[in-house]
This record gives C-alpha cells, sequence and structure tokens, in this order.
C-alpha cells in the first residue's frame, strides 16, 4: 500500500559513514535506509487521491523516513529491529543502504566538532532531492560543491542525539549477537590456522 | 588446468570485485568482494548474472551458490549491494572485518544472521584458517588476530592473497600507511596481482613521502585501482606518477573499465574491456 496523502515536509534519517576533510575534498558521505524489492510481486495497491490501484510490482525502491507504526524516529534499538522484521519479514522486500554526499559547511556547528561516522541527522526533503540527484550526475568533487552553494534550497540538516544513540545501540547489539554465534562459539566458527585438527566447512551446498 | 580469476568492475567508483576459480576438473567457484551497487545501478548484481548466463551456469538450482561474498571493511562504497547480491545468490560464507562502529553497515550482520541466504557469517582476521575457493588457498594478512579494532574505518580493511600454485594476488581493500607498516613484508615475491589499497589515493600509497608497499611489491606484479575519481580525485596523480617512475605496469576502471587478472598457477594474463 502507497498513501500519497502524506506530509511533504518529511525529513529524512541519513547517518554519517565518511567524512573528507582535505583540500581536496570537504564533504562528508551519508547513508540512508531504503526498502527495494526486485522480484515481481503481486497484490500491491497504491492509494492515490484516495483511490486504490492494484498493481503487480516488478521493482520498488524508498526512502524510509520512519519506523513501523506511529513513531516518528529510530530513538532505540527496538525500533531497528521492528523495521527490519516488518519489511523483510515475507522475504520480497528488504531494506537496503544507500548514499548522498554533503558539503562540510552543511553541518551544524552545535556540537562544535566534524560530522562523526554513525552520527543520525534528519535532513530536509528538498536538500535531500539535491543530494540525490547530484550523486549520479556530478563528476567530480568540484561540481558537486559548487551546485550545493549556487542552489537556492532550504538546508535543513538537523543532529539527531536520540537516534545517534538508538543505532549506535542497535549495531552493539549486532555485533554481540553475531559474535555469540559464530566468534565465542567453537561448535561454529571457523578454525584458527593454529588448530589444524578441525575439518573446514564445505564452501558449496 | 586451474584457474584464478579476478575482475575489478568499473561501478563508476568504489570497489565491486568477482573472484573466479576453475578446477582441474572444470568445477567453477565465484566469490564476491565488496560490492558499490546502488539502488539505481545494480550494476555488480547484473555482470555476475550475464556472466553465468554465457558460462551456461543455473545459480538457482544452488542455495547458496557463491562460495563467499566478503566485505573488505564497514564502508558504504564497499558494503551497498552486497545484501542484494546475497539474497539473489546466496552464499555459503559471509566474511567481513572487525569492526567497533559498524554503523550503516550493521544492516548487513542482521541480515546474515536472520537469512537463509547466508549459511555462515563470521568477521575474520589473521589468526582464521578460511577454506580454499577451489584449488585457491586464501590467507588473511591483516586484520591481525586479538588486535582492537582501528578508529579509521580504512585500517580494517580485510588484506588477503590467493594464491594458486606459484602465483599469489593481493587484494587490499582500503587499507592505509598505518596497515602497509606491518603488512609490506609480508607481501609474497610471487606477488603478479595488487590490488592498489583505496583507490590510489595517497593515504593508501604513501607514508609520508616514502611509498608505503610498492618497495616490497615485486615490480613485475601487475596493479589494478579501482578509481573514486567522481569523489575525491583518486587516483592521486602522486600515486600514478610513482608508478611511472618505478615502471609498474598499471591499469585503472576510470581508463579501463573492467580489469580482469587471470592466472594457471604459473603466468599472469591481464585484459580489460568496455
Amino acid at each position: 500500500m502507497f498513501d500519497n496523502n502524506l506530509d511533504n515536509d518529511i525529513k529524512i534519517p541519513i547517518i554519517v559513514d565518511s567524512v573528507k576533510d582535505t583540500e581536496l575534498c570537504r564533504m562528508t558521505r551519508c547513508t540512508y535506509f531504503t526498502i527495494e524489492n526486485s522480484e515481481p510481486a503481486p497484490n500491491w495497491t497504491l492509494r492515490i487521491n484516495d483511490m486504490d490501484v492494484g498493481f503487480y510490482m516488478i521493482g520498488l525502491s524508498g526512502v524510509i523516513h520512519s519506523p513501523p507504526g506511529d513513531s516518528q524516529f529510530f530513538d532505540t534499538p527496538e525500533k531497528y529491529n521492528q523495521l527490519f522484521d516488518a519489511i523483510e519479514r515475507n522475504g520480497t522486500l528488504y531494506v537496503e543502504m544507500n548514499d548522498i554526499w554533503l558539503p562540510n559547511e552543511l553541518f551544524p556547528e552545535n556540537s562544535k566538532r566534524l560530522p562523526r561516522r554513525g552520527d543520525v541527522f534528519r535532513i530536509g526533503s528538498d536538500l535531500f532531492n539535491l543530494a540525490y540527484v547530484l550523486k549520479d550526475e556530478a563528476n567530480s568533487y568540484e561540481i558537486l560543491f559548487d551546485r550545493f552553494n549556487q542552489l537556492d534550497i532550504p538546508q535543513v540538516l538537523v543532529f539527531s542525539e536520540e537516534e545517534t544513540q538508538g543505532l549506535l545501540y542497535w549495531n552493539e547489539m549486532q555485533i554481540k549477537v553475531n559474535k555469540g554465534l559464530y566468534h565465542e562459539n567453537p561448535e561454529t566458527n571457523l578454525p584458527k590456522k593454529e588448530d589444524s585438527q578441525k575439518p573446514l566447512p564445505p564452501l558449496t551446498n | 588446468m586451474s584457474i584464478l580469476r579476478v575482475i575489478m568492475l568499473d561501478v563508476g567508483w568504489g570497489d565491486s570485485i568477482l573472484i573466479e576459480s576453475e578446477d582441474d576438473q572444470g568445477n567453477y567457484y565465484c566469490a564476491v568482494v565488496d560490492s558499490n551497487d546502488t539502488n539505481r545501478n545494480r550494476f555488480t548484481l547484473n555482470f555476475l548474472k550475464r556472466r553465468l548466463q554465457t558460462f551456461g551456469i543455473d545459480y538457482r538450482n544452488h542455495r547458496h551458490f557463491l562460495d563467499f561474498v566478503m566485505l573488505t571493511h564497514g564502508h558504504a562504497d564497499h558494503g551497498q549491494g552486497l545484501k542484494a547480491i546475497m539474497q539473489e545468490f546466496g552464499t555459503s560464507q559471509f566474511w567481513y572485518s572487525k569492526s567497533s562502529n559498524w554503523s550503516s553497515m550493521g544492516n548487513l550482520l542482521s541480515y546474515a544472521r536472520r537469512s537463509s541466504k547466508v549459511d555462515h557469517h563470521q568477521a575474520i582476521d589473521d589468526g582464521i584458517q578460511l577454506p580454499d575457493l577451489g584449488e585457491v588457498q586464501i590467507d588473511v594478512l591483516w586484520p591481525i588476530d586479538g588486535n582492537a579494532p582501528e578508529s579509521d574505518e580504512n585500517n580494517n580493511s580485510i588484506v588477503m592473497t590467493l594464491t594458486l600454485n606459484n602465483v599469489v594476488f593481493l587484494l587490499s581493500g582500503d587499507a592505509e600507511k598505518e596497515v602497509w607498516d606491518h603488512v609490506a613484508p609480508l607481501i609474497p615475491a610471487n606477488t603478479l596481482f595488487f590490488k592498489v589499497p583505496h583507490h590510489g589515493s595517497v593515504n593508501g600509497s604513501f607514508d609520508g613521502s616514502n611509498p608505503a608497499w610498492l618497495n616490497n611489491c615485486p615490480g613485475h606484479a601487475e596493479l589494478g585501482i579501482s578509481c573514486h575519481v567522481g569523489r575525491f580525485g583518486h587516483p592521486d596523480q602522486a600515486v600514478i606518477q610513482l608508478f611511472e617512475n618505478s615502471s609498474m605496469s598499471y591499469l585503472r576502471t576510470d581508463h579501463h573499465y573492467h580489469l580482469v587478472y587471470e592466472t594457471d598457477g604459473q603466468n599472469i594474463q591481464r585484459f580489460y574491456h568496455h
């Protein structure tokens, strides 16, 4: 179901992935969650102008701006889990990451530091749209940077401390759970080089 | 005859690398190291689909077709698209680097744990014995067993060798000078292919004003650069000049598109094509 009667002033959560602050480049790469579908899937409905139109989906890509349910923010690890559970449950849809680039100067200076890897910001839709288009169209840092500075768009970019903490805890949880499954489990982990007694698992199934 | 083949795909920027091997019985093995596919350009995924069709291989007959998928480190230009690739092809193994801050890549850890398309997943280091890819031996040179993750994610990159008989191919992720202090002396003398680290950036190839790894790399090795030219001017002209001055043979994805390096365990051939 897609409903086009949503708030146009959506602010999209983006996650700082890598900060470049050199003479050649002063830009930050940020990722965002998308919902994807690459396999044909029946029984979908598009709600447009309060009318439902059934369709057979042959592809989908959309930006995720809020967790499932009524909550607006990803401020707890559980909301990330709910997102993945809700979208990936039936195997047709999945959550993916994509990226945009933003000039470092756009990031708010309230914390008096450059953005750091793992920081979550909320970006206005106009600024996001520009970054999204430029990502593929600009073939040099200079062009990208100039276009950001030339265009008169609302440069809405707000640090989201609660979502930064929520993401940090969620990531820590992933590492901890995965370690428990394999690294710290002698029954399942790959053998150490000094432990040549243990048979290697077959590569192909 | 056994074959090892490394294909560096031109995906515009970032790394997408296919590893193929064939043993002397004709069995085919395939792995993916990093991907920078995006929702608008599933280049690696579609390239592999078409390639397998060309070979007459139906990957859908296998639950876990890929022998392994590797994320060298947790940066988006190396991890984007891996989920879709694992979802499409399935993989026996998903290997990743050690990092204390997975940031946006926690998505992959979560997926690996929950999906039936991934049979086994694990962070790896130089203490882990990895299964062979057909007749190709895989050895991790970095990160070091027991070391805490580096604060610079590039330096969590997995650096590894692929060995078929007498020939070594070396893949380097985005490892920078701090890694090369340890790894450069470990570069095997029979290395015939060396992936230039960090897209040919200064930090990947220089330690101050000195070459970080070049002096330890055999002069006859072929160098491959997966470029990042659209964003930061990678490769850096100083790095290119370093290779020119050393008379090293190099190809770059922004000029030569897909780079193919193939060995029978004795010699190396290189191809590039649009």
